[in-house]
């Protein structure tokens, strides 16, 4: 189960930019649009599996290859301080 | 010391809403400043600004103002020493009316390392004319600030808030500030808020604005006694070639202001709350404000959001803010805009 950070706040910037912000320490980060939905996805406490099945039908990836990159994706997060991973 | 804008970050703090003044245009509505920080809140103050600087990797430029900041000297200088020592601050102001300053208190400000000038105002190159907004003996007693700060070596500028009654004396005006010895010169648009909106009638037509943005600035690319500032919005519509004119609103941007009471706005000019920030803190302030996200966003910016000078301009927020109700709004003076009638 991966939870975002309570600290963090998501936003659309200006010309279809995305960031992160943390609340606590001030840090930023510009993110994609790929990282920014499954990151809004977290917020909403959206299973990975589920956004990994949505993304799959909207672009007609295969699924498991999209659960990969968002493993992926949340496994950077967790390193980074972003998101907690809990048991 | 000048800061490239886009490492530069700008707070406006006022230290008190009381003032020994009563000028007729001014934004205030009231002087009672209920709530006022103490000294040791206001340093508080700063370690979350410092705070925020850091961790924006920005260098601070700071005016510290009021009311009349001269009403809390103790807290000002008390500030001033901090500014001064912080490795985050680039340079500050002090916004006063002069009237309070004692010798001593220019001689400490002559010796404050990263005091970079004292702003005065006046509101044209009479006593009547200055008078009539500032009160009496207002003119007589900035002038004599003037003389004392140049006497003691601290640069000086000087602020014009541009009505219908003064536009036409600023070439007079130079003259008298020239002869005064005073460094810079600025201008900023009336805007019919706080105790000015019961003069709401001395706010510029757009072509009155047009002309005083063409009139300062040629006098300004002539003037060769003190520079003239034009880092405005509206500028960039007179000359967008050249770099020292004009410069984008910074509401959102790059800049915040900060009241007596803690509360901050996105600009004094702009009073809209944005939280406290000693409860709120800045990065919730700056980061998570729905005002400051939909300001920040050019396409949401009626007129401007089609301009090829949003860049460097986007119009005066807080001029839109006060004649339609809405920041997003047109600024009424543009004349680029297609509701100018100038």
């Amino acid at each position: 189960m991966y939870r975002l950070k309570p600290s963090l706040r998501l936003r659309q910037g200006p010309a279809e930019t995305f960031w992160v912000f943390d609340l606590e320490s001030g840090s930023h980060f510009e993110v994609n649009e790929t990282a920014f939905e499954v990151l809004r996805g977290l917020e909403a406490a959206v299973e990975p599996s589920v956004l990994a099945r949505r993304v799959s039908e909207e672009y007609g990836i295969e699924e498991a290859e999209v659960m990969a990159d968002i493993e992926e994706l949340l496994a950077t997060c967790v390193e980074d301080g972003l998101v907690t991973k809990e048991a | 010391m000048e800061i490239p804008a886009g490492d530069e970050f700008y707070f406006q703090w006022h230290l008190t809403e009381r003032c020994n003044q009563r000028c007729a245009h001014c934004y205030h509505e009231s002087y009672a400043s209920s709530g006022e920080l103490t000294l040791a809140d206001l340093k508080a103050v700063f370690f979350e600004m410092e705070r925020a600087l850091h961790a924006w990797n920005r260098i601070g430029s700071f005016s510290l103002t009021g009311g009349e900041p001269f009403m809390r000297r103790e807290e000002l200088f008390a500030l001033m020493e901090r500014l001064d020592s912080s490795d985050v601050v680039g340079y500050y102001d002090i916004l006063t009316n002069g009237s309070l300053l004692s010798a001593e208190d220019v001689r400490s400000m002559s010796r404050a390392p990263k005091l970079r000038r004292v702003q005065l105002s006046l509101e044209g190159p009479s006593a009547a004319s200055n008078d009539a907004i500032r009160g009496a003996g207002a003119f007589n007693r900035t002038l004599a600030a003037i003389d004392q700060l140049k006497d003691e070596g601290v640069e000086v500028a000087v602020m014009t808030t541009i009505t219908k009654r003064n536009k036409d004396s600023l070439p007079e005006l130079l003259d008298l500030l020239a002869s005064h010895r005073v460094d810079t010169f600025a201008m900023e648009r009336f805007i019919p808020e706080g105790s000015g909106a019961e003069i709401h009638d001395s706010m510029l037509t757009p072509r009155e604005a047009r002309e005083t943005f063409e009139l300062v600035h040629a006098l300004g690319v002539a003037e060769r006694r003190l520079r003239v500032l034009m880092y405005r919005p509206l500028f960039a519509l007179v000359d967008s070639e050249d770099p020292t004119v004009g410069a984008m609103c910074s509401v959102g941007t790059n800049a915040l202001t900060v009241m007596h009471d803690g509360t901050v706005y996105p600009c004094r000019r702009l009073p809209i709350p944005l939280g406290h920030v000693l409860r709120d803190g800045l990065f919730k302030i700056w980061y998570d404000s729905d005002f400051l996200w939909r300001v920040r966003e050019p396409a949401n910016l009626e007129d401007c959001g089609s301009c090829d000078l949003a860049a460097v301009c986007r119009g005066c927020r807080a001029m839109a803010y006060s004649t339609s109700g809405d920041c997003c709004g047109p600024d009424p003076h543009c004349w680029r805009s297609q509701k100018c009638t100038a």
